[in-house]
């Protein structure tokens, strides 16, 4: 629907950015909805990787449009508090965010997230806690989504996706890490018209519709059949091992680090670390 | 009566990854500490049987944060086994690409992470206790504090601009790869890094420095605790050059106040009470794989216990500014926590003075032969201190590979010769003033900027065995 | 171009070569097949056959828009 504060509003229905402004503009700012950041069995790096976002950056999503209320990375409580705060959002209405895998192995504790009147709290456990609670559980990451590092073979911790434990309708937003603008672009469709159209994967189509191939600054040097030979060359790197025509995301158009460059840009092959089968299935990365 | 008791933390937060840390307090002094890492993934086991030049991207994966650090010493530990030699101008650009991740993580660290022990604000969830805590500043210097928070996040993020702009992306870079990296540099880019690195550097000489004076005049007991042994290592960090421009430390150790020159096979680890099979003592970093058991008796984190000729030693920035002779005033939480200021100043002016060296050259780039059999060793101190990546190749494949991190130098738990770790032995004495809030605990863990993905290793069993008597 | 086991090894996408793969006794040229980027797939490397593989993922039609080279011959 079309602002009336800007005529050409109405061309950007479907630009993050529109919806992100009607977000702010629907949300009663005394109700904004709480939101759990869990870091599971993770590198941590989509967290760091949201500290990226600009427009909106990190303190306009807890401003505006979200009250999170844990995150081990950047909450001020440490201990019991602080996992006292996971405890009661169970209790509200509440976004559940979990980046990182869910390990299994020795009853999860290969990750353990808290202790609470002296018994170690895992990941495992929180993911079943919340997730069961949670309005809408969103995998962050590639390791919730698919597994991703966390589980690459012979996975010694035992983990899983977030999906394959909870069994339960999950919200991928997949990559490695996953880049901000997917994640507060899917949290901003969510606030405003609720849950966003999802392919077969349960990813937003918004986002990853598109295989990285069809939207590639180089196809025509595919379509061409020229091929570089080795990284830093200006030509495709399918023969490199570019694993763009199997792997769907914005990269090629929204890139990385707001907008700044991405690894085709840098040239270096894409290693599809936002599909199903990162790492394990994409390597070798790199191959002469 | 005196009050025995034991205190639990965990989660740790404001680190990277999970630690749990338990006290025991008598009469409110620390007698005993424990540093538990609580995640374990299995790094070195998943790189078996890999392409090796998959190790680059792959290994980065271990820490979000740090990504870059691993990136690094996986490329040099790729050249050490492929006699690969980045030409200077590739290898100053990855000096830079380097450099962008401490400025990076020094920013998070200081604001995101140590801030909110010491100042109350900004007044955002979940950034701010609603609790009490131990607040010391006045009203006007905690609000404007407060902002300079909520101004350091777009400082630290135009840091992994600039690592994108060479790296394609960050976290988890493209740009570094054997043979040094992947970008063409061009006027362009060149000019987009300088103006960057200016707006950084203004805010951390004009806005971190001050901040950090200010913590330690409003809460100078913070030099008074914290100490640990007192013994520093460092692997060296931009020391392949001789002009002071762009020379920051020579490897080296300080052990028991006494200098020494730094020699990588005084490295063992020691996993007596880390949840791993065996009870070997002084594992080298080199071999092969040891397995978990977190139920093990007596075990209590996943971290290894590395140890310098038996000895804790610390490693990080306050290491590198003391045995680089620039800051030297002592050893405690708040003198970690200045060093690292004073470090990303130092790198900023590093980057700088490599931005003025470097030409606008293509890259080195070839395409590299893996050999059937090959080691190599990849050693540089990071952002948060000295890290070694090891490397074997056995029939073109990756037969193993050894991480020892920073963390686990600081922390690791207590070994077989009942050494404890850096952080816990940091612990020991410290006054803690209530139980019922025993902030010092948290402020001293996170003067070492903890990273525990990265912490969580395992390590190899294959050389002798030595023997050490515990009398 | 009929070739053998030992031939079609050579044929592994790697330095330029092209890929190819045997399936049932068919050899089909990979090269530029998009699932088969620098030669590899999903953990598979050109220039073998892949009979058992291919039959545990996919149906056969698949096939029938990739090139052939010829068959595999012993």
């Amino acid at each position: 629907m079309p602002s009336e504060k800007c005529p050409i509003s109405g061309s950007k229905q479907n630009i993050p950015r529109h919806i992100i402004d009607k977000a702010v503009n629907n949300i009663d700012q005394s109700k904004k909805i709480n939101l759990i950041w869990l870091e599971a069995q993770t590198c941590s790096g989509n967290i760091i990787s949201l500290l990226n976002a600009e427009d909106p950056d990190v303190i306009f999503l807890l401003r505006k449009m979200v009250n999170m209320t844990y995150n081990n990375s950047l909450m001020a409580e440490e201990g019991e508090r602080a996992f006292d705060k996971f405890l009661e959002t169970l209790n509200t209405e509440f976004i559940l965010v979990v980046e990182g895998a869910v390990s299994t192995r020795d009853n999860g504790l290969y990750n353990v997230i808290a202790r609470h009147e002296g018994k170690p709290i895992t990941g495992m456990d929180a993911v079943a806690m919340a997730g069961k609670a949670a309005k809408y559980v969103i995998a962050v990451g590639s390791c919730a989504s698919y597994g991703g590092p966390s589980s690459a073979r012979p996975n010694p911790s035992e983990s899983k996706s977030v999906y394959d434990f909870l069994g339960s309708e999950v919200i991928r937003v997949p990559g490695c890490p996953s880049n901000p603008q997917w994640v507060i672009g899917t949290i901003a469709h969510i606030l405003t018209e609720g849950k966003p159209e999802l392919d077969k994967e349960n990813r937003p189509v918004l986002f990853y519709g598109v295989t990285v191939h069809d939207l590639c600054q180089r196809r025509s040097f595919f379509d061409r059949g020229i091929f570089a030979k080795k990284l830093g060359e200006p030509e495709c790197m399918f023969k490199l091992g570019c694993r763009g025509p199997i792997t769907k995301t914005n990269c090629p158009i929204r890139r990385w680090n707001n907008s700044t460059n991405w690894p085709i840009g840098d040239n270096t092959p894409c290693i599809g670390c936002a599909r199903n089968g990162f790492p394990d299935s994409m390597e070798p990365f790199v191959r002469y | 009566m005196v009050k025995i008791e034991k205190i639990v933390i965990n989660p740790l937060t404001r680190i990277s990854g999970f630690l749990e840390i338990e006290v025991t307090i008598d009469n409110h002094k620390v007698v005993d500490a424990k540093s538990s890492g609580m995640m374990y993934r299995g790094f070195e086991k998943m790189l078996q049987g890999r392409p090796p030049l998959d190790a680059i991207y792959f290994t980065e994966r271990i820490c979000g944060i740090c990504s870059t650090a691993h990136s690094v010493a996986s490329a040099l530990g790729l050249e050490d086994a492929l006699k690969v030699v980045p030409t200077p101008n590739d290898s100053m650009i990855r000096q830079i690409i380097h450099g962008c991740e401490f400025l990076q993580n020094h920013l998070r660290h200081f604001y995101q992470y140590t801030f909110p022990d010491y100042v109350n604000g900004p007044h955002i969830n979940p950034l701010y206790k609603e609790s009490v805590g131990d607040y010391r500043l006045p009203e006007n210097i905690n609000k404007t504090l407060s902002v300079h928070y909520l101004k350091s996040i777009e400082y630290s993020r135009s840091a992994h601009k600039m690592l994108a702009i060479l790296g394609g992306k960050a976290p988890h870079n493209h740009g570094v790869f054997v043979g040094g990296v992947t970008v063409n540099m061009d006027a362009d880019k060149w000019i987009e890094l300088k103006s960057i690195v200016s707006s950084i550097k203004g805010f951390i000489d004009n806005i971190m420095v001050p901040d950090v004076n200010i913590l330690a005049e409003y809460y100078p007991d913070y030099f008074e605790n914290g100490k640990g042994y007192g013994n520093l290592m460092s692997y060296g960090l931009y020391n392949q050059y001789i002009d002071k421009k762009f020379k920051y430390v020579d490897p080296g150790v300080l052990i028991k106040n006494q200098r020494y020159g730094f020699n990588k096979d005084r490295i063992t680890e020691n996993i007596h009470y880390s949840w791993y099979i065996g009870d070997r003592e002084n594992i080298e970093p080199e071999g092969e794989y040891v397995e978990t058991d977190v139920y093990k008796k007596g075990g209590y984190s996943f971290i290894k216990a590395p140890r310098y000729g038996g000895y804790g030693v610390e490693v990080g920035p306050l290491a590198r500014m003391y045995l680089s002779g620039e800051y030297t005033r002592g050893i405690s939480t708040m003198d970690r926590t200045i060093a690292r200021v004073l470090e990303v100043s130092k790198v900023c002016n590093i980057i700088e003075h490599l931005l003025g060296k470097i030409e606008f050259e293509p890259t080195s780039q070839k395409a590299y032969e893996v050999t059937e059999q090959a080691k190599g060793i990849g050693l540089t101190d990071t952002t948060r201190g000295a890290l070694g990546h090891w490397i074997s190749i056995e029939d073109t494949k990756i037969k193993n590979y050894s991480i020892i991190t920073p963390s686990a130098w600081n922390l690791s738990p207590m070994d077989s010769n009942g050494v404890r770790g850096v952080a816990e032995e940091a612990l020991i004495g410290t006054y803690v003033k209530d139980e019922k809030n025993p902030v010092e605990i948290g402020r001293i863990i996170r003067s070492f900027d903890p990273c525990v993905s990265c912490a969580t290793h395992i390590t190899s069993d294959r050389y002798k065995d030595i023997s050490v008597k515990i009398t | 171009m009929d070739l053998t086991l030992e031939q079609l090894a050579q044929y592994d996408g790697s330095r330029g070569k092209p890929a190819y793969v045997a399936v049932n006794g068919v050899i089909y040229d990979v090269s530029n097949a998009r699932s088969w980027g620098g030669g590899t797939h999903f953990g598979l490397y050109a220039g073998k056959d892949l009979t058992g593989q291919f039959s545990g993922c996919h149906q056969a039609d698949i096939l029938k828009n990739l090139p052939v080279v010829g068959r595999l011959i012993r």
